[in-house]
């Protein structure tokens, strides 16, 4: 988009200025345009957060987290598939925050930014929606938020895997390579700690556990085995994205046929809904 | 007990209005985790395991309050474990100031142990950068370092000399420093070149 009238200036008192100077089209065509689309994205999401199905679905993880935080929660997450289903599953509303490693889109934030977040709001919910991958790199600091008394939340997606590395290899046309981990078991960690642990592999395990995290006043984990292989589909699959896909099955990536069988079951929830 | 010189950083951070650095110790910071110690009552030390997540509790403070984020670690491996988080602070505009120690100006270019310039290292990342190298610079130095931190929405780092942070205090003549004014943000004018009133009526939408 080529600059038409360039402003310099701090965001927030910039765009105040410019509030005043706004006139309300008559013309609603594109804003309900894209309304109706967000609507139909929503439909689409909320057919696949499904809380019956088995592997769980880390879309419905994340989906019971916001139902049941509070209106004014901090959720922190990592950066791969986790900010995927973060960012479609949780809703922004009342006062809610929520932070990632936007630009530099590293790994392992999630957990210290929610422990800098309860230390700087004590009366709020601060939860740490994290993956394996990068809770495994930090995950010391569970212990530091025990003892410091700080009753932080982190809710784990376990796949045993780096899983937006997988669909990108996937996406090029590469088999899988050096992706999966041996899957660990979190919640013992969390007990070491001082903190409430809780392991869970059955989908309707996942409200309850994360109902007793939320209640309960320390920190707490809860450590979801999560379906391996769930793809993070983009809004718009490109042909590129679909060739490449097709010719990684074709040269052998492995699991495939468990990764084509969740592939087909989203595509189906999604023309359900 | 005389005032040592790492006192002058804590209380001009606490000045600042910061009350929180997160942190991990280490034989390049003595002399400022004992400033620290000193002033407890004004500003809170948030141990960690590692100086990473401090750095990340640092950039997620700024983050969620909009306030400057403060990170410390010693010299050499520990300042090199804060990088990653640094640039998570940096690529997402926000204020973070990093502390770090280095080896004694007597053993500057010796290659003794952990000897890492840091304030070299970090030149990629920084929008301001400097080593201490006497205690009447302290004020000064540390009001410019927060105060372009929070202008430019961006890493600051100051390392200081282990001999330097255990130096007796001395001030004179320049106890002021230069004043914990705000920096002040720009807001584009409403004459000429850039007018907010002719940006409108572009959008066909």
């Amino acid at each position: 988009m080529p600059v038409q009238v360039p402003l310099v200036g701090e965001a927030k008192e910039t765009l105040k200025a410019l509030l005043p100077l706004l006139r309300r089209k008559e013309d609603r065509r594109f804003l309900q345009k894209a309304q109706e689309e967000k609507k139909k994205w929503d439909q689409e999401m909320a057919a696949l957060a499904d809380p019956d199905r088995e592997p769980i679905m880390p879309q419905y993880v994340m989906s019971v987290i916001d139902r049941l935080a509070m209106d004014d929660a901090i959720l922190t997450s990592d950066s791969g598939t986790i900010a995927t289903w973060a960012a479609r599953h949780f809703t922004i509303r009342g006062n809610r925050q929520f932070y990632l490693s936007g630009n530099l889109a590293t790994m392992a934030p999630g957990l210290p930014y929610a422990i800098a977040a309860q230390l700087a709001y004590p009366g709020r919910q601060c939860i740490a929606f994290v993956g394996d991958g990068g809770f495994a790199m930090l995950m010391a600091e569970f212990h530091t938020a025990a003892w410091h008394g700080l009753p932080v939340k982190v809710i784990v997606c376990n796949n045993g895997l780096l899983g937006q590395i997988l669909w990108e290899q996937m996406a090029l046309g590469f088999p899988e390579v050096g992706v999966r981990y041996e899957a660990m078991d979190f919640a013992p960690w969390a007990q070491a700690s001082g903190g409430l642990g809780i392991r869970v592999e059955k989908p309707g395990d996942v409200e309850p556990a994360i109902r007793d995290a939320l209640a309960h006043e320390g920190p707490a984990l809860v450590d979801v085995m999560v379906n391996p292989d769930e793809p993070p589909m983009p809004a718009k699959v490109t042909y590129e994205q679909a060739k490449g896909f097709a010719e990684s099955f074709l040269k052998g990536t492995p699991r495939r046929v468990t990764i084509a069988s969740t592939l087909f079951r989203d595509k189906i929830e999604r023309l359900k809904s | 007990m005389k005032k040592i010189a790492s006192e002058l950083l804590v209380e001009r951070l606490a000045d600042w209005g910061v009350d929180t650095v997160f942190g991990l110790p280490g034989d390049g910071i003595n002399g400022i985790m004992e400033g620290l110690r000193r002033h407890q009552d004004r500003v809170r030390f948030f141990l960690v395991h590692h100086e990473e997540a401090a750095a990340f509790m640092a950039s997620g403070y700024a983050k969620a309050t909009g306030r400057l984020g403060v990170c410390l670690a010693t010299s050499g491996p520990g300042g090199l474990h804060l990088i990653n988080a640094l640039y998570d602070a940096k690529l997402d505009h926000v204020p973070v100031l990093a502390i770090t120690g280095v080896q004694a100006t007597s053993q500057l270019g010796t290659g003794y142990q952990q000897e890492v310039h840091l304030d070299r290292v970090f030149m990629d990342l920084c929008v301001y950068n400097q080593m201490f190298l006497v205690p009447v610079s302290i004020p000064a130095l540390v009001d410019i370092a927060v105060r372009t931190a929070l202008a430019r929405r961006g890493v600051s780092h100051l390392t200081f000399p282990v001999d330097m942070q255990e130096a007796p205090a001395d001030l004179k003549p320049y106890e002021g420093g230069l004043g914990t004014a705000r920096p002040v943000h720009p807001v584009p004018a409403r004459q000429g070149e850039g007018r907010p009133d002719r940006a409108r009526s572009h959008s066909r939408r």
